[in-house]
């Protein structure tokens, strides 16, 4: 499994999580394109520092785009082991590749059955298209 | 279909700049539960008569205050640090502005000297329109009440509209931006010319979202601020008819004309409340 958009999980909020069977129990986490485009143009973001716990739903970090804040959640509870280092000075990255390139933090998942609860990549295209 | 909105108006007293972003901190917490008795303060009888109305309907309730500051103060966006007013282009030929106080805001966007200017705060909670699924602002929220304002101006005879135009800020360019949001220019900003044909931004609005609600807060500039005389407000710019002209403490009353284009809009975005509990916090202290 590659970190592609169809196989990512995802949050009702925009953020998607990438956690491959590899037995690492990493997850790879980010926010959609759909996010990037609603947020239009994204001058800060802020992000937790690597060792923190966090809980599944729980705001990771902030993003400010044209005068506004806005909250990023966690799909995934779990330790914080890797932030994307510069990501937050290079944030046209997330326009051009959300996915790969635009990942924001990893998490060391504390309870994989998360993952069970959140909405797969039909799911998420069905809600975007309820909402478009 | 969603239940109409009722609405909460609060007309505050000036207040010192933490207190003031506290209260509105504060109603974007509890607006979507509805559980703002304490806006009653040490008024007992306040606080029931506030409960009684906030239990009687399920509706979704709209928080809308105005308010001043007790002495001039910078708010800064979010995201913006104290240190940049000593180095951006717009204030570091200022060095005076450096000794006034300053507190941070929970919304976006730059820094804000509230001294002659009204400020007005909107709460919704999640569910009212498409806040529910968005990411980031509201334009429709921003537009709404820019475009009642701008209306409100030209009616009053200013040559004023949304500026529909942009310096916009981006990633790579921050390090430019100026610190002043009334620098600053984004479409939805109002801006008005003055009798010389220069434009002037006149109100300016930032967003903060979380999980149960979005706040906007907003910035109209009346006057200029002897502290920072470069930026005028609208009695600065010449041109208004009689009533107007008389600034803050003169015969036009620009809170009460204000408040009208401010709840005159909302109410064209979301329909006219079912219900409005007003309450004038002045002389009351809120337990916050």
């Amino acid at each position: 499994m590659t970190l592609q958009p169809e196989n990512l999980k995802y949050l009702p909020s925009h953020e998607w999580v990438y956690a491959p069977q590899d037995g690492s129990g990493i997850a790879t986490i980010g926010i959609s394109a759909f996010a990037v485009a609603e947020l239009n143009d994204l001058v800060y973001m802020a992000l937790p520092k690597v060792g923190q716990q966090i809980e599944a739903g729980q705001e990771f970090g902030e993003v400010e785009s044209v005068k506004a804040v806005s909250p990023m959640y966690s799909p995934v509870g779990g330790q914080i082991v890797e932030i994307h280092d510069g990501i937050v000075d290079r944030l046209e990255t997330l326009n051009s590749d959300p996915y790969v390139q635009g990942w924001l933090i990893k998490v060391k998942i504390s309870d994989p059955s998360q993952l069970d609860g959140l909405l797969d990549y039909a799911a998420y295209q069905k809600l975007l298209a309820q909402n478009g | 279909m969603m239940a109409k909105p009722r609405m909460v108006v609060l007309e505050d007293t000036p207040r010192l700049g933490p207190e003031n972003m506290a209260i509105d901190e504060r109603l974007l917490q509890d607006v979507a539960t509805g559980d703002l008795a304490w806006l009653g303060g040490q008024d007992h009888a306040q606080c029931d008569r506030l409960r009684s109305w906030l239990s009687v309907s399920d509706s979704p309730l709209i928080a809308v205050r105005f308010y001043t500051w007790s002495e001039p103060t910078f708010s800064l966006g979010h995201f913006q640090r104290i240190e940049q007013l000593g180095q951006a282009e717009d204030t570091r030929e200022h060095p005076s502005l450096g000794a006034l106080p300053w507190v941070q805001r929970k919304t976006g966007g730059g820094a804000i000297l509230h001294d002659r200017e009204l400020t007005y705060s909107i709460v919704v909670p999640i569910g009212i329109e498409s806040l529910s699924f968005s990411k980031g602002h509201s334009e429709i929220l921003y537009r709404a009440v820019h475009h009642g304002v701008a209306e409100g101006l030209r009616a009053l005879g200013l040559d004023a509209k949304l500026s529909e135009s942009c310096n916009c800020l981006s990633n790579a360019s921050k390090a430019s931006d100026p610190f002043l949001c009334f620098h600053r220019r984004t479409p939805v900003d109002v801006i008005a010319w003055d009798e010389h044909g220069a434009d002037h931004k006149v109100l300016g609005s930032a967003q903060r979202r979380v999980k149960t609600g979005l706040l906007q807060h907003g910035s109209f500039l009346i006057e200029k601020s002897r502290a920072y005389p470069g930026l005028l407000g609208l009695e600065d710019l010449g041109g208004l008819p009689a009533p107007s002209g008389g600034g803050f403490g003169g015969k036009f009353d620009w809170g009460d004309w204000f408040q009208d284009r401010v709840l005159l809009a909302i109410a064209g975005l979301l329909g006219r409340p079912e219900d409005v509990f007003r309450l004038n916090l002045r002389e009351r202290s809120v337990r916050i």
